[in-house]
């Protein structure tokens, strides 16, 4: 087409609607070239990530990235079996506790307030010593995974076992903070203090 | 060829030339298009209207004031359709209306259609302004309209605009029909089959009229339910949604480019080879491009590459049109910098250059990722819309002004204004939100050190935006104002009109039959074989230009090139199940839920919230489980959305107790600080209609939706009350207000359906359903 260039261009087509005439320029090279690349592509594209295993699939990549993040996040909490030793291992690790401050924000924030200290008619103050579905620190764990029985409080179903532990380590380490709550958010009573964090930076 | 004269013609009748035999004469119907470039600029300050008024309450929330009507759910999608259907419908039609006489030589077939055209338009576009903000939706963007405007909408469309548009082709005096009306036939044919079948609907009054024997209150007379359900509905949905882009805003402007521009520019279009090559491959690819607005989602990944590929080959297609826009401007650029119109043009053109290589970009599933759900979409539409389409219509609307008005332009000193405003108006939009949807797609994927989301709470995504969101406004207001001046200089110039139009009479003869005027291809190439030759002569177009002359041919061609991608597509998700492999727990809706389902359809939910959780660490992380195609079997109209200005609902169901739903919709600033969500006080005291929801349970039940035994007289309703006055007693029991109170409340019914949402997939399987066969 290139060749033509010269002694082409520019010339009229007998065509005239209204005035309006066209010339029988040809098409430039490039925008041959760029069409049949991105056809070449589509075949490619098409071709590699559906008929070969170079690119894996769609859901083998999330899995994949799932476990990775698991590993990563949990690490050895993952064989732990749920109970208070894990909760209180979680308390004396600063970064799992910070992954639990993480999940509250996301998940416990809209009932709880910013600060957990309370949210008139929906959620109670978490950061002083009253509580009212509480006796223990595993009590914790299960109102995040049953919640209440009068539905007051929901049970946190998008949660998995390794996020319930950490989000109610992170819960438990928030009393004595005492953030003033609005008006009746510091309703239950006293309960004996949680038992002390078992402190282990490594894991986490 | 053209003679003064003041005697007049009327409609199409054919009268002699007084002199020659042969010749007829015609005058151009300049009323109609009057009318239509009047509808254009006052509906465009409409749409531009609205579109700062939701823009605002974006920015300040307090600015929809509690009222219904004036929330953005429901004006969102007026201001949508008013910018599509209204400022560039009417563009449209001006456009065509003006040019296509002059391309065919011959007034427009019938003014009894031209005007019937004209008015059932303005009818439907006043029934969409009606009923949008009174929250009658069919919930699928683009496509709101309700099942009676939508039975309007086809007539007018295809009955009066395309019967007048394809007469008058078929009486043309011109023997090959140009360019811009290949792009005229290509709208006229694709818009058809997208509305018609993007609209296939039950409509739920008559059901209930005919099942029951009752008068349906006008709410349940206005309300339809799709066909289609879930994933096969998105596909149809973002095909017709799509499409809309490429054959209401794309394809009818390129015409009004083809024609408008060499005209202002007095310059030959740049190459006809080029020409055709865009149009058949535009034409071609478009139509497959559809599921690229669903990368990720429940739709399966064979779907959305097909997409994806589509989108990217449609790039040069594309660009075919804007190479031949700018090219034809060669030798005229030293009058661009002095004349207005030609300004329009170049920057209308430029944007539909820089929107149709972001859009291939946007298009590839990794993009997307970041992109969708996300600000960056809504920039790239107003990219497109308020560039191409809206600098295009008005580089038109002054071109002709003098034209119509048989006047000078006013004050060309104003249009140049009108440009420069409207362009800083339009860039500082566009960089904004440009920045708030990069912005917010890069927080909602951040992790921090420990793996996790860096912002977990979403509303933190948005507070960060409303500067940006402020820009926007000042962006929106600068452009309307530019079109303000607009339509002061129009008025101002439509003022000085002549006291009685001048209606010149053209002379051209009627095509004779047997035309043989084609030159013989040439034998180019030094080959002798059949093949080579019969290829040359392929290449030289001569087969082309053969069917320029052949208008009907022409059309069933571009039906066909529409057709195949369409085929391609919707066949097997409709006839694989493997597409939607089914979910045994997963149920059709309550009674209640439905209720509470179109409600939250009619309140526009869809337009902030989405309900489709994509396989991303970061979106599993903060919303839940993967969705699956088969979750969505029940979803008529599907709910996916498009936006995130809130948090996805999805996995919404159970997480947050009934009081606290109930708090939030009173005013969501109460119990979620910085949440820009307009408060719903209409929802606490407006009434469910009981007896109605016999109505929607029928129409779903017709489409297949299997309610058993509930169906039986009574079951229905007796059900739902069971369902509120349940409802009403747990929210009581949180503390909220008493359930006689709270019990036949619109706000119960829209609990229900959010505590359902998602929760079905977790769900028991349950052995056997005897339980629901037995009395």
């Amino acid at each position: 087409m290139a060749d033509q260039k010269n002694d082409r261009y520019d010339e009229l087509m007998s065509h005239n609607y209204d005035g309006i005439q066209e010339y029988d320029n040809p098409i430039p090279g490039w925008w041959h070239l760029i069409f049949l690349g991105t056809c070449v592509f589509a075949v490619l594209y098409i071709v590699i990530v559906h008929f070969t295993p170079i690119v894996p699939s769609r859901e083998e990549a999330y899995n994949r990235k799932v476990a990775a993040a698991e590993e990563a996040q949990f690490g050895k909490l993952r064989e732990m079996p749920m109970d208070e030793i894990k909760i209180r291992t979680i308390m004396g690790n600063d970064a799992w506790l910070s992954t639990g401050q993480s999940i509250f924000n996301g998940t416990c924030t809209v009932c709880h307030g910013k600060n957990a200290e309370g949210i008139s008619g929906l959620g109670l103050n978490l950061t002083d010593d009253n509580y009212l579905y509480v006796k223990n620190i595993m009590d914790i764990v299960d109102l995040v995974t049953n919640g209440t029985e009068n539905k007051k409080m929901p049970a946190q179903t998008n949660l998995n076992p390794n996020e319930i532990a950490m989000v109610a380590a992170y819960a438990a380490s928030l009393r004595g903070k005492n953030v003033p709550g609005p008006e009746g958010s510091d309703a239950g009573e006293a309960i004996e203090p949680f038992p002390d964090p078992i402190m282990d930076q490594s894991g986490g | 060829m053209a003679e003064q004269a003041t005697d007049q013609t009327n409609g199409a009748g054919t009268q002699k030339h007084p002199d020659q035999s042969g010749l007829e004469a015609f005058v151009y119907d300049d009323k109609i298009v009057r009318m239509f470039a009047w509808a254009t600029v006052i509906w465009g300050i409409v749409a531009f209207l609205v579109g700062v008024i939701i823009a605002i309450q974006l920015a300040f929330p307090q600015a929809g004031f509690g009222i219904s009507f004036l929330s953005f759910g429901r004006l969102r999608p007026l201001h949508t359709n008013a910018a599509i259907f209204a400022f560039a419908g009417n563009a449209v039609f001006a456009a065509v209306y003006y040019s296509t006489q002059r391309l065919c030589k011959a007034r427009m077939y019938s003014d009894l259609l031209s005007k019937l055209h004209f008015w059932g338009w303005q009818l439907i576009i006043v029934c969409a302004a009606l009923t949008l903000p009174l929250g009658i939706t069919q919930g699928k963007e683009y496509a709101e309209l309700e099942w009676p405007i939508d039975i309007m909408i086809a007539v007018v469309w295809l009955v009066f605009f395309g019967g007048n548009f394809f007469m008058t082709l078929i009486h043309r005096r011109e023997r090959h029909i140009y360019v811009a009306l290949w792009f005229y036939i290509a709208t006229i044919v694709t818009v058809t089959v997208l509305h018609v079948f993007n609209n296939l609907w039950v409509p739920a009054g008559l059901v209930y009229l005919v099942q029951h024997g009752q008068m349906p209150s006008p709410e349940l007379a206005l309300k339809s339910y799709p066909i289609y359900a879930g994933v096969q509905d998105a596909l149809m949905q973002w095909w017709y949604g799509h499409n809309a882009v490429a054959f209401f805003l794309t394809t009818p402007f390129l015409g009004l480019m083809y024609y408008f521009l060499p005209k202002a520019a007095e310059r030959p279009v740049f190459s006809y080879k080029l020409s055709i090559i865009h149009f058949w491959s535009l034409v071609f690819i478009y139509i497959w491009a559809g599921p690229h607005h669903l990368h990720y989602t429940a739709l399966p990944e064979w779907a959305s590459t097909v997409g994806m590929v589509f989108s990217v080959m449609l790039w040069m297609p594309s660009w075919g049109g804007m190479i031949n826009g700018l090219m034809t401007l060669r030798g005229a650029w030293h009058r661009v910098s002095t004349d207005p119109i030609l300004k329009f043009f170049v920057v209308g053109i430029t944007f539909y250059g820089m929107s149709t290589f972001e859009g291939p970009l946007l298009s590839i599933k990794s993009v997307n990722s970041l992109s969708h759900y996300t600000d960056w979409t809504i920039a790239h539409v107003h990219a497109g819309v308020l560039g191409w389409n809206g600098f295009m219509t008005f580089g038109m609307l002054y071109w002709m002004m003098p034209r119509l008005f048989q006047t000078e332009l006013y004050s060309k000193k104003l249009c140049a204004m009108h440009f420069w405003i409207g362009t800083i108006g339009m860039v500082l939009y566009v960089l904004a939100i440009y920045a708030a949807g990069i912005t917010q797609g890069l927080m909602w994927r951040a992790f921090d050190a420990n793996g996790r989301l860096s912002y977990p709470d979403f509303v933190e995504t948005v507070t960060v935006l409303i500067p940006m969101y402020w820009i926007r406004v000042v962006g929106g207001l600068l452009y309307l104002t530019g079109a303000c001046i607009g339509l002061y200089n129009m008025f101002m110039t439509w003022r000085t009109r002549p006291e009685k139009y001048e209606e010149t009479v053209h002379y051209a003869p009627a095509l004779s039959k047997g035309y043989k005027g084609d030159p013989p291809a040439k034998v180019r190439l030094g080959t002798n074989t059949k093949l080579g030759v019969a290829g040359d002569k392929f290449l030289q177009g001569n087969w082309h230009r053969s069917l320029e002359r052949k208008p009907v041919k022409f059309t069933i061609w571009v039906f066909v090139a529409i057709a195949i991608g369409t085929l391609v597509e919707a066949i097997p998700m409709f006839m694989v199940s493997s597409n939607v492999p089914t979910i045994a727990t997963v149920e059709p809706y309550t009674p209640l839920e439905l209720t509470g389902r179109d409600i939250y359809i009619s309140e526009g939910c869809y337009n902030c919230h989405s309900q489709m959780i994509r396989p991303f660490l970061w979106e599993t992380m903060r919303y839940g489980e993967v969705s699956k195609p088969g979750e969505f079997v029940y979803d008529r109209p599907f709910q996916w959305g498009s936006r995130r200005i809130g948090p996805d609902l999805a996995r919404e169901g159970g997480l947050r107790t009934h009081l606290w739903h109930y708090l939030h919709f009173k005013n969501p600033a109460d119990v979620s600080e910085n949440s820009i969500m307009p408060r719903y006080p209409w929802l606490l005291s407006g009434k469910i209609n009981f007896e109605e929801i016999r109505g929607r349970v029928d129409s779903m039940a017709l489409l297949g939706v299997p309610y058993g035994d509930l169906l039986n007289e009574g079951k229905t309703v007796e059900h739902a009350k069971d369902q509120a006055l349940v409802i009403a007693l747990e929210l009581e029991e949180q503390g909220g207000p008493p359930a006689e109170e709270t019990m036949d409340k619109k706000v119960i019914a829209l609990i229900a359906y959010l505590q359902r949402l998602g929760t079905d997939i977790s769900k028991e399987p349950v052995e056997t359903d005897a339980e629901e066969v037995s009395p």
